[in-house]
């Protein structure tokens, strides 16, 4: 069995194709201790990008559960710049976070908007206003498109921040090592997380257009 | 990189329940440069007490 520092490495984790030694494996834990829930967090919301990814349209159609529902949005600070948007769907659904696709009528047609709104909870949220504007659109589907994509941008964010952390907590802890290996296992562990649902999308987006592009050949020769 | 720490600063996920966002909503934020953290040693972001003390005061507290 192959030695190192005097310790056999016995130790697997998951995503690693290498083995850890006993020292090894305990900085792992307590690293990847640190980051956990982050790491559930974004495999949870990497799941729920999915479908936003692969069906955008379904997403633009409005959701009846939202009839009726809207949020206000304040341009100015005296509150006498204030819009009105009615709710057409969810885009996603965090612990504290709600994020909707949204629309009202102008003189120039529908305009869509993806909105979040935080608890009424949130300190933040008292502070500073519940609702946030994350883009503006005159596209219903283009808006969840480019919403999905700048989550996306924002989850490889998160991910990379998540193994800083967890490489501050290695360090911390065997200052005297050199935890290398520690930190690459934790790393290629943040980046599955990412990179599966990613090739899963984009497998299912070919698919997709594949299956479109049948049907329209099929209509044609019909 | 220098030894020191950055004092009275927090990690994104500490500084996110203290605002009671989600750690993703956070960093979204972050991403719209409502919140300026800084870099640790590590490369670890974290977010200084003074500013969240900033972002959850009434606005007609705020420096």
């Amino acid at each position: 069995m192959l030695k190192r520092d005097g310790e056999s490495c016995k130790y697997s984790v998951p995503d690693f194709e290498g083995k850890l030694t006993r020292s090894e494996f305990d900085s792992y834990n307590e690293a990847f201790e640190t980051i956990k829930d982050e790491l559930a967090a974004i495999t949870q919301i990497k799941a729920d990008l999915k479908e936003l990814n692969v069906n955008p349209g379904v997403f633009a159609i409005p959701n009846d559960q939202f009839a009726e529902q809207t949020l206000e949005t304040k341009h100015s600070e005296r509150g006498d710049l204030n819009l009105r948007w009615d709710i057409r769907s969810l885009l996603l659904k965090l612990t504290c976070t709600d994020v909707f696709l949204c629309e009202r009528m102008t003189s120039e047609g529908k305009q869509f908007a993806v909105i979040e709104r935080y608890g009424n909870e949130s300190l933040y949220a008292k502070a500073n206003g519940n609702i946030n504007v994350l883009l503006v659109s005159n596209d219903a589907q283009q808006a969840v498109q480019d919403y999905a994509a700048r989550a996306d941008h924002t989850l490889h964010f998160m991910a990379s921040n998540m193994v800083a952390t967890a490489q501050r907590v290695v360090w911390q802890r065997v200052a005297s090592q050199n935890p290398s290996r520690v930190i690459r296992a934790i790393s290629e562990r943040c980046s599955k997380a990412i990179g599966d649902a990613q090739d899963e999308i984009q497998a299912q987006i070919l698919e997709r257009k594949l299956s479109n592009r049948q049907n329209q050949s099929i209509g044609q020769t019909l | 990189m220098n030894g020191e720490s950055i004092k009275n600063a927090v990690p994104i996920s500490r500084a996110a329940k203290k605002l009671g966002l989600d750690s993703f909503t956070l960093y979204g934020l972050i991403q719209s440069d409502k919140f300026r953290p800084r870099r640790e040693r590590w490369g670890e972001l974290v977010i200084l007490e003074i500013e969240l003390e900033d972002a959850i005061k009434e606005p007609t507290k705020k420096k």
